[in-house]
């Protein structure tokens, strides 16, 4: 019993570690877009010489960054909930609660995964470009959030199997 | 009861001219189709924004979307052709346009790529160059400008006349050109009125130097799936609001000189033969470039173009 | 019919303690499924949202702020406060109130604002005998001014839906922002009886106070001046302030080395995605209900049944009222913005206005029990019971409908700026 949580948790670790280097990957990102933006006024106003692409890719940026970084955001608890109703509960209860949760996250994870896929490989054949300076191929700009949605689901699994042991305890 | 449900999304406000049509349009194909077609309009990007209406369409999210040519860039170059300088300017070029082989052929390339074409809406021919100072009204006048610029094509005729063309949205002009980013921009006339650049350009030459036109287009599909008449309808309706457009675009434009005369802007209309000049310079440039661009399309394409002239 | 089904199911699942963000994004995904709706719309709705280069203002306001607390700069912004009015009657919540209104103008989040201020005026407060429970309301309704004093990250968020200018929306919510400081602080003044007050500490120690302040309170007129003079876009001034924090954190205060520098990322990353997974998920729960025409409906009612712009504007108040008592706020901006836009436009009824009165209500929100982000707040930094901090932010709650129904009578007080500053054509 007691060795099959350490597994759980184990497990619940090692799921856990992706997600985690996406949280850094999305706060390096933070620090790229800010140098990005500082960069192009600089060169506007000390150089006269306006970047067109910044804004676009600042766009982008902001998938992949966002895309990164909500599972690790979700593995510390970092999300909004109500619990205002779920706190009256018993602690065990609410475990329960949690674990339904948990489930509804997954759920949402995979629905991520399937469309954003579907998305970004419909885009890929019709061989859609942006029409901005960076004339882009859209799919591309759209692969973080095929990733981001596929660390979301491997934090969900993780917090489902820390429940677990939880649940087991 | 309606049979057919057609969801439309564009990203004209409510008011706009366009979104006018579209919605004399919508009512149109409802009347033609004696009802079996229910035709939801979802303006001012409220459904589905303008840089996902073409895969929504596509991909059948949606039924049907309108999209401005400029949405089309690198993904289908051959719809940006009315940016030729000076080719577009003749307003019954555009009455004769929906029938014409320059449009079929525009169409098939549409239907290759997903989407069945149903209406083109002609927006405007009546541009404006601003500027401070001076008029911007022949190829000198151009030198060491820094100038809003619009498609790869069209920036390498401005290139020829010694402009220097910096990209960026329309909402953002108006800042531009109010902190010096740009010197200049290219708008059409109505939008010169409405976006306010009196406010920060003092002089303005009037120049039909491009043509913007939105279509509408359906989900090939679903247009399959419709009946005859209803396809009928479509079509019907689709003429009838390309006049329409056409007749809506010259009352949007014909206050606006001299709203922007009372605001104390400077307007020259610019003569034939100033047009010929900046045409000159332009015109092989584009022809240049836009042929690099939109690869074996675009010969065929300016062939037919002439043939409306 | 629907629209009643579809909320009451979006509110069953949030009363059931889902994050909100799966709460909207599974019911948004079962709406469309039910009617037969393509779910891959899930994922174009989701890159259309995010790939906007104005949310990352979002971020980089959030960067902003961390910078200035963790580079110790926020006591230097108490202290200058209290030592210019500490000393009058009610002088402690005075001095509080008025490091809040500085710190909003830095910071884009109500929470942030409590948060910094709390930690270093409540202990103040309680080392002067400041009433506990006057101190716990002080800071958790000045902290609700974060997002009506520019800048703001609701305000930006609203502005994404509506479309109206950012810029247009900071200079609406200045003037609303300051007449809520006033009251505080009359409030403050007025119920100041029998505490005692800290001495006047002199001239010299205020000029010392200013001078060591001065780096903070000099970035507000250096962001919001860049956005009016048109040096900056709202992004822009986003990226410079957190250029400027850096530079003051690292070069006057010297307190902000690589390990601060980290933790101050990576604690914007994790507070920016607790915004954005929000906002991934009601676009697409609006997504499903614009489809199945939930705001155009409701629109339509609206103006069959002979609404004036006034009367909507009083219904649609209240139940944002109602709503702020349970949800999130910007939960609410997101859900409810889509469904009233259409017959706000209808009505005729000016958005930035509209915009400035929302963030009112959801300031009140912020700390209406049950659901108050700052009372909870206030609570988790002092450990004081949650009914004491309820009680003391009660009176708040009244003065914040009095400045709401100010708003709603004097629209002007809200419009006046922006139009001056020709915004709004
Ligand atoms: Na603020
Ligand atoms: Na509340």
């Amino acid at each position: 019993m007691r060795s099959q949580i350490v597994t759980l948790d184990r497990i619940s670790d090692a799921l856990a570690l992706l997600p985690r280097l996406g949280g850094w990957i999305s706060a390096a990102l933070i620090l790229v877009v800010l140098a990005l933006i500082t960069y192009s006024i600089a060169l506007r106003y000390f150089f006269g010489t306006p970047l067109e692409w910044t804004e676009e890719l600042v766009g982008y940026t902001v998938v992949a960054l966002v895309s990164c970084g909500l599972s690790d955001a979700l593995i510390r608890q970092r999300h909004i909930a109500i619990d205002l109703l779920t706190n009256q509960l018993p602690q065990r209860r609410q475990v329960y609660v949690a674990l339904i949760g948990s489930l509804a996250t997954l759920a949402v994870a995979l629905v991520w995964v399937w469309s954003t896929w579907e998305t970004t490989e419909f885009n890929r054949a019709f061989c859609l470009y942006s029409n901005g300076d960076l004339e882009a191929p859209i799919w591309i700009t759209q692969v973080p959030l095929v990733i981001g949605a596929g660390l979301l689901v491997l934090a969900s699994l993780s917090i489902l199997i820390k429940l677990m042991a939880e649940v087991s305890k | 009861a309606p049979s057919e449900t057609m969801r439309c999304a564009h990203q004209f406000p409510p008011t706009h001219s366009l979104a006018v049509v579209i919605d004399k349009w919508a009512s149109e194909i409802e009347t033609l189709s004696d009802g079996d077609i229910d035709v939801q309009v979802f303006p001012a990007n409220s459904l589905v924004s303008d840089k996902e209406n073409i895969p929504a369409v596509a991909k059948g999210d949606i039924e049907c979307a309108f999209a401005l040519n400029f949405a089309w860039g690198r993904t289908l170059p051959a719809m940006l052709v009315t940016t030729a300088p000076f080719t577009f300017g003749d307003l019954d070029v555009w009455r004769k346009w929906p029938d014409s082989k320059a449009a079929a052929f525009l169409e098939d390339r549409l239907l290759d790529k997903g989407l069945k074409n149903v209406t083109w809406l002609f927006q405007t021919n009546t541009s404006v160059f601003t500027s401070n100072d001076k008029f911007l009204k022949s190829p000198d006048d151009f030198k060491g400008i820094k100038i809003r610029g619009l498609v790869p094509p069209f920036n390498a005729g401005l290139e020829k006349m010694g402009a220097s063309p910096v990209s960026m949205s329309g909402g953002e002009v108006y800042q531009a050109l109010s902190t010096g980013v740009i010197d200049a921009a290219l708008t059409d006339i109505a939008a010169a009125v409405s976006r306010k650049y009196y406010e920060v350009q003092d002089h303005m030459s009037v120049v039909p130097v491009i043509s913007v036109y939105a279509h509408g287009f359906v989900n090939p599909k679903w247009y399959d799936g419709l009946s005859a008449k209803n396809q009928d309808a479509l079509s019907k309706a689709g003429h009838m609001a390309a006049i329409w457009a056409v007749d809506e675009s010259g009352a949007a434009v014909a206050d606006a000189p001299a709203q922007l005369e009372a605001q104390g802007v400077k307007l020259h209309w610019t003569t034939p033969q100033e047009q010929q000049a900046m045409a000159d310079v332009m015109l092989p440039a584009f022809n240049e470039s836009f042929g690099k661009w939109a690869g074996e399309d675009s010969e065929e394409l300016v062939k037919l173009v002439q043939e409306l002239k | 019919m629907t629209a009643l089904l579809v909320f009451s199911a979006l509110l069953c699942v949030l009363l059931a303690g889902v994050p909100i963000f799966v709460a909207l994004a599974g019911v948004g995904v079962a709406v469309l499924a039910i009617a037969g709706e393509s779910v891959t719309a899930v994922g174009d709705t989701l890159f259309a949202t995010l790939n906007r280069s104005v949310l990352a203002t979002i971020p980089l306001f959030v960067f902003m702020a961390q910078v200035m607390v963790r580079g110790k700069v926020i006591d230097d912004l108490y202290q200058f406060a209290h030592n210019l009015i500490g000393h009058v009657k009610g002088g402690l919540g005075v001095s509080t109130v008025l490091s809040c209104t500085i710190f909003s103008s830095i910071s884009g989040s109500s929470v942030a604002t409590a948060l910094s201020i709390g930690s270093s005026a409540i202990p103040q407060m309680t080392k002067f005998g400041y009433p506990t429970r006057r101190s716990l309301g002080v800071v958790a309704a000045g902290g609700t001014l974060g997002i009506l004093i520019p800048p703001s990250g609701p305000m930006i968020l609203y502005s994404l839906v509506t479309d109206a200018s950012i810029g247009a929306l900071f200079l609406a919510g200045l003037i609303p922002g300051l007449l809520m400081a006033a009251i505080f602080s009359a409030y403050c003044m007025l119920s100041a009886r029998r505490e005692a007050s800290p001495d006047f500490p002199g001239f010299r120690a205020v000029w010392g106070a200013t001078k060591k302040a001065f780096w903070a309170v000099m970035m507000p007129p250096f962001i919001m001046g860049g956005i009016y003079l048109g040096v900056f876009t709202a992004t822009e001034a986003a990226a410079a302030g957190s250029v400027y924090a850096l530079l003051v954190a690292t070069l006057v205060y010297r307190s902000f080395g690589w390990s601060q520098l980290y933790d101050a990322t990576m604690e914007t990353m994790r507070i920016s995605m607790m915004v954005f997974a929000i906002i991934a998920g009601a676009a697409i729960f609006g997504h499903a209900i614009t489809l199945i025409r939930l705001p155009v409906g409701i629109s339509e009612w609206v103006v069959a049944s002979g609404f004036t712009p006034f009367t909507f504007i009083l219904v649609v108040m209240g139940i944002i009222f109602v709503m702020g008592m349970f949800l999130e706020s910007i939960a609410i901006i997101l859900i409810t913005t889509p469904i009233f836009l259409p017959a706000l436009v209808a009505l005729d009824i000016d958005l930035i206005w509209y915009g400035v009165l929302l963030m009112v209500n959801l300031e009140l929100a912020m700390i209406t029990p049950p659901v108050g982000m700052n009372l909870f707040v206030i609570k988790g930094i002092t450990d004081e019971p949650l009914s004491e901090v309820i009680k003391g932010a009660y009176p708040y709650v009244l003065m914040m409908c009095l400045g709401l129904a100010l708003l709603v009578a004097f629209p002007w007080l809200a419009t006046a700026l922006p139009y001056a500053a020709g915004y709004g054509l």
